[in-house]
């Protein structure tokens, strides 16, 4: 292993314990092994993807069909949407450097069949009811399964849109709100409806 | 005084040619040396046949191994004190002494004026170009003005070390210190630092591994092992049990800025009457909140209205980790482990340890307890975990050279000093003699200022 690898294999391990310490413990359905991606990591298997069978670099039109995915979840309001974060290259990211091969797989698979359903050729309304019939599948897919069963690809786009999307500066700044450094706190203020959650902070 | 007797001696390897010159140049000095010798470290270019051909007067001690440069001056400093010089005048091969160098060197000794004669002289070192040879730059003296107004008198700078070229040292010195240390790595790239009073705290496993690979010519186990505890008894925390639950209600209340940190609660088992089916116990760590977006990704939704939702906080939930103490066992322990090197090539640390039956009964406790105040407290959805935990885990690792008040049974005294070398003492984790269930970093650092206190007080005292 050069110097080199090793050093990156550290960053990498640093920024998965980063995010799941932003998710304040809340497991992630995929790359759900820490230490699984530790190892990836430290093989040296990551976005040079030259490892697994489920291994390999996103293309740009790879990117663009998650951009799409990831804006029909989480789309533009009086807030920026899940494409003005760059969540397709993340979530592109994260599958190459954290997954599993076998959730590699489920997560290709998965868009290729968005593929085939004509996902981008479809209108926003045509998108959300697609998105929406698939949220229903994998709930009700992924409330009944045993825990050693491969998890719902949109289970998997679904939450690293999430992710993505909300540890952004877009999705902190934006649509939460965040404060920098840390100054006055009061424990208990009023609460009108509406107002927006306090973003994490790493 | 009489006139000082002088033994030059060069150390070679396979530079016959240079070699001339160099012994040309210790033969053409305007004040000639008393004795000459040639340490030769294995060479296969024929030196020593050059030496006893060309140079027959020459003293020759030709080693059948290459020893390196430090092994090499080692033998050229021994086979000087044979002789009855007063200075030995060490050089390498590539050194040519220029006419009066020693001549200088032995002047220099006159002009010094410490308080007490010097024990150490060297030249300038000049590259063929006559600029100053930056390898061979001796470590200069900088403290004190007195002795640096000395420097300005005699022309001479103090030093505090300098390279085997055109060295001279006093075979007095060498009696009286010993000879240096053989296995030192070639290029003066080695320096051995000397202190009255040494403060290991590298972290509790690093300063055991110092431990363990010093002085392990006097302690076979490495310094401060005479006790058959240095290494021993490491501990650490186990946590990741708890509980966790939701509040009710108190939708329009929230919070405002960046929590600074959550509740404690200390350790209340086994004390004031209490008494359990284990050793000791186990503080809480927790905090209250309302849920941020990561709620969503168990719940059905996609589209506008479910991001404008998900940015909301969501309801209130409250939960705590439990930190429990490990008790020391001596089975639980390092050691240095030969075979493998880190990437300085230094033996790292084989780690043998585990938690016990201590520890796995008083998890129900950490576990159930906090299930118990939540419903107290009126909270809903009580939900308890365990995620196991194995040492290492809590980053707090502790013990393997601990405090004690007997030598026999223990690593260091109540003063965190070693108790088989005094002036050698440990102010981090390594000194725990228990675990406790506290966050350590504070007790190490009150540990260390004591400690300093100590050494203070005793160097004033002369007792260190």
């Amino acid at each position: 292993m050069s110097e080199t690898d090793h050093d990156s294999s550290i960053d990498r391990r640093e920024a998965i314990r980063r995010v799941t310490a932003l998710l304040g413990g809340v497991a992630l359905v995929g790359g759900s092994s820490l230490v699984a991606a530790c190892e990836r990591a430290q093989r040296g298997v990551g976005a040079a993807g030259a490892g697994g069978a489920g291994a390999g670099t996103f293309s740009a039109q790879d990117v663009a069909l998650l951009d799409e995915v990831a804006e029909t979840i989480l789309p533009e309001t009086k807030t920026p949407g899940a494409k003005a974060a760059h969540v397709g290259a993340f979530m592109a990211l994260m599958v190459t450097d954290t997954y599993e091969d076998r959730e590699q797989q489920i997560f290709r698979a998965g868009m290729r069949q968005l593929e085939q359903a004509s996902f981008m050729a479809a209108k926003p309304a045509q998108r959300l009811a697609l998105l929406e019939r698939l949220d229903r599948e994998q709930k009700a897919y992924m409330d009944g399964k045993a825990d050693d069963r491969p998890a719902h690809y949109f289970r998997l786009m679904k939450e690293l849109t999430l992710l993505g999307y909300f540890t952004s500066e877009i999705g902190c700044t934006q649509a939460q709100r965040y404060r920098e450094t840390p100054g006055r706190f009061d424990p208990c203020v009023p609460y009108a409806p509406g107002e927006t959650a306090w973003a994490g902070h790493a | 005084m009489s006139t000082p007797k002088v033994a030059a001696t060069i150390l070679t390897r396979n530079r016959r040619d240079l070699l001339r010159q160099s012994l040309d140049a210790v033969l053409g000095q305007t004040r000639p040396v008393d004795h000459l010798i040639v340490v030769d470290n294995e060479s296969s270019d024929g030196t020593v046949d050059m030496l006893a051909s060309e140079f027959p007067h020459v003293t020759v001690v030709a080693l059948p191994e290459n020893q390196g440069a430090t092994g090499g001056f080692y033998e050229a400093i021994a086979a000087g004190c044979r002789t009855d010089a007063d200075w030995l005048w060490l050089m390498d091969d590539d050194s040519i002494a220029r006419p009066t160098a020693l001549a200088e060197l032995l002047a220099a000794i006159e002009r010094a004026d410490g308080a007490a004669p010097p024990v150490l002289m060297c030249s300038r070192v000049e590259w063929r170009d006559g600029r100053p040879h930056m390898m061979n730059r001796p470590v200069v003296q900088r403290r004190g003005p007195a002795r640096l107004a000395g420097a300005v008198r005699s022309e001479l700078l103090p030093v505090r070390a300098a390279t085997w070229v055109s060295l001279l040292i006093s075979r007095q010195a060498v009696e009286r210190s010993g000879m240096p240390p053989r296995h030192f790595f070639y290029q003066a790239d080695d320096i051995e630092y000397t202190a009255r009073v040494l403060f290991l705290c590298a972290s509790a496993l690093n300063s055991t591994w110092l431990l363990l690979r010093s002085a392990t010519e006097v302690w076979p186990g490495g310094l401060g092992s005479s006790s058959g505890e240095l290494g021993h008894n490491l501990m650490d925390h186990h946590f990741r049990v708890g509980a966790e639950g939701t509040i009710e209600g108190l939708d329009d209340k929230y919070y405002n800025g960046r929590r600074p940190t959550g509740f404690y609660i200390p350790r209340y088992r086994n004390l004031v009457g209490d008494k359990r089916p284990y050793l000791r116990g186990f503080g809480y760590q927790g905090g209250a909140s309302r849920q941020g977006w990561s709620r969503a990704v168990a719940e059905l939704g996609v589209g506008g209205a479910f991001k404008d939702a998900m940015a909301q906080p969501g309801p209130w939930s409250i939960g705590a980790t439990a930190f429990g103490e490990m008790l020391p066992n001596h089975a639980n322990r390092v050691t240095i482990d030969a075979s493998k090197k880190d990437k300085w090539g230094l033996p790292v640390l084989a780690i043998d340890c585990a938690t016990g039956e201590n520890e796995r009964l008083m998890r129900r406790d950490m576990m159930n307890d906090m299930a118990e105040t939540l419903e107290a407290a009126g909270m809903k959805n009580v939900r308890t975990y365990d995620n196991a935990c194995f040492p290492g885990m809590g980053i707090h690792e502790m013990g393997t050279a601990r405090m004690g008040r007997d030598p026999r049974t223990s690593v260091l005294n109540a003063h965190n000093q070693v108790w088989d070398a005094a002036n050698v003492f440990v102010t981090d984790g390594a000194c725990m003699a228990s675990s406790a269930c506290q966050n350590p970093s504070l007790t190490y650092m009150a540990l260390t200022a004591r400690a300093a206190d100590f050494a203070v007080s005793e160097l004033k005292r002369n007792n260190l």
